[in-house]
């Protein structure tokens, strides 16, 4: 079931980009950043209200809700420094580069998160990093 | 400096997800999504009264944001669905596998946009393939 959920993932993700690449044409990435990241808050709040959800979603323990608040946060602090980089340096030097992320999710997770680690796996996060970074 | 930006980008998107895995114990997935959202949704919504964006959102025009909305939209459904993968498998398998997308991006851009197709983008398309084809 988790292959379905991934395709889905790739193709919804790698839908997106085809329409900002379009209107980055003529505006500022954190303006567009600004615009995307308030219409998803507003419609997941309308999806939260709509559905009955909010009893369920305030009585989440607290620890869970700390964590997807860091995971936010340190993802909006990641797209800061990433538009410094691209302020600094050739895209066509940042893009490929950034592309590493999951190198290090999947070493944190292997070394901290006690997740089975392979060599077979190693390689396949690093074959496809490297496929990632060839494709910019 | 560029690269002391494109390291600190590289760490946190890397460390994000592994919150984010730690948080989707035992909760709803698309709960968790909201939350996450409602979290990015606010401090970007702070951001643009602080460093007055407002005006430049006021002054974008429709076009930009039917597509900023529309990306922002299939991104949304695309982390519903990362989610989804994200609670039921491990971080060091999903992360990787969902950060293929620019593939698929890659493959609309060549079908729709007419981009060009090179050598490097097929040994990309190889790798990438080998390195799901391994992490599974």
């Amino acid at each position: 079931m988790e292959w379905i959920y991934i395709g889905l993932t790739i193709f919804f993700w790698g839908l997106a980009p085809v329409f900002d690449k379009t209107a980055l044409k003529n505006v500022n990435p954190a303006t567009g950043i600004s615009v995307r990241m308030i219409w998803s808050a507003l419609v997941m709040i309308l999806f939260v209200l709509f559905t009955g959800k909010t009893e369920t979603a305030i009585n989440f323990p607290f620890k869970n809700i700390s964590f997807l608040f860091i995971s936010a946060s340190v993802s909006l602090l990641g797209y800061l420094f990433y538009f410094k980089a691209l302020t600094k340096g050739n895209a066509s030097k940042v893009v490929p580069a950034v592309a590493v992320f999951p190198l290090v999710t999947a070493i944190i997770a292997f070394c901290i998160m006690g997740e089975p680690f392979s060599i077979q796996k190693l390689s396949a996060v690093i074959l496809i990093v490297t496929g990632i970074i060839l494709l910019h | 400096m560029e690269w002391f930006f494109i390291g600190l980008t590289i760490i946190l998107w890397g460390i994000s997800p592994v919150f984010d895995k730690m948080a989707l114990n035992a909760i709803d997935p698309v709960l968790a999504v909201a939350i996450r959202m409602m979290t990015a949704g606010s401090i970007m919504f702070i951001y643009v009264f602080i460093f007055n964006k407002a005006e430049v959102i006021k002054k974008l025009d429709l076009k930009s944001i039917i597509l900023f909305v529309t990306a922002s939209s299939f991104s949304l459904l695309g982390f519903i669905f990362y989610f989804k993968a994200l609670a039921g498998g491990f971080a060091s398998k999903i992360v990787p596998a969902a950060a293929t997308y620019p593939l698929f991006t890659s493959i609309i851009a060549f079908l729709i946009m007419k981009e060009s197709f090179s050598i490097k983008k097929l040994v990309a398309i190889i790798f990438i393939v080998t390195g799901v084809a391994l992490i599974k």
